[in-house]
């Protein structure tokens, strides 16, 4: 049921924010300022120190978010990160060990994959998305559309150097979302607690989403899926 | 067919034609008119409904047609099509198992790769020929090139991507043969069952392929690796 609630909302949304933030209060910042632009999918990078607080406090301070650790590197730290509460475990390359105990603590997981072998490899290890990360770097929106056509089944996250300009031909090539970072929460907008820029970000991403899967995916499952009310 | 021969036309032809479609007919369809265009090569993708029965029906309808199974994700779907009479076997990604199994039951397997690394754990495996996809992504031609600088003995197949603009570059910087989709057998040709068309472009690109082959003999003669 919580698994489920994370799913969907990562797939209703279509968007994971990866914040890299080093204090608390920037991090709670930027988050509400995603939730209010209607981007509730915080995914905190464990590359900073102190990310594991920063997630215990989110999680405590707003249910309404989807918090998850990202560049998890092994299966101790991924348990240190459901310890405080994250409700997905994402990496930057496949580690078995990490999607194993994800899968075992019924958490999402999406492990970073980049060739088509690895792609089929983090799948088959029983990942809940696989994101393909970094993207833009390797051909960007047509090469997901290649691995969208290799792999139709295989639900992909586009993540990687993915800005205002590209966001929505990812999800016409067939990503179910994108993982964003700079261009979605730039340094600058956190440290000068610029709220309004973020919301008008997050209300951007969220809309090249909404309007690609409208264009190309009017029937899809997955597509009228309403954000879950927990 | 025996593996050596279907070894021997993939070689000689260096194209091979991958359809998706989930109907005999239309598989019957597009098979017989690029064999019209001198490629009696097929390979079906899995990723569709019924493929298997479609290269079940393929097998007894056009014996003399290679037929194999594209998007081949593990041993069980390999088991699959072998059962169904499919005389080669390609994957998009790497998978260890599907390879072996392949091996063991003596059929043409080429799995897909992509970076150098995975390239050199394919190639340890005795697979027949190496893929390499998408390439077109990853630098086309120029990442053919450059693959076959280290790896110069390691037949590679190039697909995704491949079309009637790139195709002979394909060859001329060390693909032995090409995987073509959609360019060569486009969904609205056989949709509307435009055969003078799939075979009017399979026989372009078997000449692509042939000028390629000639480009590269005349330029570096010592380093074809035709038969």
């Amino acid at each position: 049921m919580k698994k489920e609630y994370v799913l969907d909302g990562i797939k209703a949304v279509g968007i994971v924010a990866a914040i890299r933030l080093r204090t608390k209060e920037a991090a709670l910042f930027a988050a509400e300022a995603l939730r209010q632009g209607g981007v509730p999918i915080i995914e905190i990078a464990m590359t900073l120190d102190g990310a594991i607080d920063v997630i215990s406090e989110l999680r405590k301070h707003n249910a309404e978010l989807i918090v998850g650790a990202g560049s998890v590197l092994d299966q101790k730290m991924a348990l240190t990160c459901l310890d405080a509460g994250a409700q997905f475990i994402t990496s930057d390359r496949l580690h078995p060990a990490i999607v194993e105990c994800a899968a075992k603590h019924e958490v999402v997981v999406f492990p970073g994959a980049l060739t088509p072998s690895e792609v089929v490899a983090a799948w088959e290890a029983g990942s809940d998305f696989v994101k393909v990360v970094p993207c833009a770097q390797i051909g960007g929106e047509a090469y997901i559309r290649s691995l969208h056509a290799m792999f139709p089944r295989i639900p992909l996250i586009a993540a990687g150097g993915i800005d205002q300009q590209t966001a929505s031909n990812y999800i016409l090539a067939g990503a179910v979302a994108l993982g964003v970072g700079r261009d979605l929460i730039p340094g600058e907008a956190i440290r000068q607690r610029q709220e309004s820029r973020i919301h008008e970000l997050a209300r951007r991403f969220a809309a090249f989403v909404k309007t690609a899967r409208e264009g190309k995916l009017p029937t899809r499952e997955g597509d009228n899926m309403q954000y879950p009310a927990e | 067919m025996k593996r050596e021969a279907v070894r021997g036309w993939i070689e000689d032809i260096g194209v091979i034609p991958a359809v998706r479609v989930s109907s005999a007919e239309d598989a019957l369809f597009a098979a017989e008119a690029v064999a019209g265009g001198g490629i009696p090569i097929v390979e079906v993708e899995l990723t569709v409904p019924g493929a298997i029965k479609v290269i079940a029906h393929l097998v007894k309808q056009v014996p003399d047609m290679v037929v194999g199974a594209g998007s081949v994700l593990d041993a069980e779907m390999a088991r699959g099509c072998l059962d169904a009479g499919a005389s080669f076997l390609t994957s998009d990604g790497l998978d260890a198992g599907m390879v072996e199994f392949a091996l063991k039951q003596g059929v043409v397997v080429f799995p897909g790769v992509l970076t150098p690394t995975e390239l050199i754990t394919a190639w340890k495996t005795g697979c027949d020929f190496i893929k390499i996809v998408p390439c077109s992504n990853v630098g086309g031609d120029s990442y053919i090139r450059d693959l076959k600088g280290p790896f110069p003995n390691v037949p590679l197949i190039a697909a995704g991507g491949v079309n009637q603009q790139n195709a002979s570059n394909y060859i001329l910087h060390g693909a032995l043969a090409l995987g073509i989709g959609g360019e060569l057998v486009p969904k609205e040709a056989i949709r509307m069952r435009q055969a003078d068309r799939i075979g009017e472009l399979a026989r372009r690109f078997v000449d692509f392929v042939k000028s390629g082959r000639a480009h590269r003999q005349a330029r570096r003669p010592s380093s074809v690796n035709r038969p």
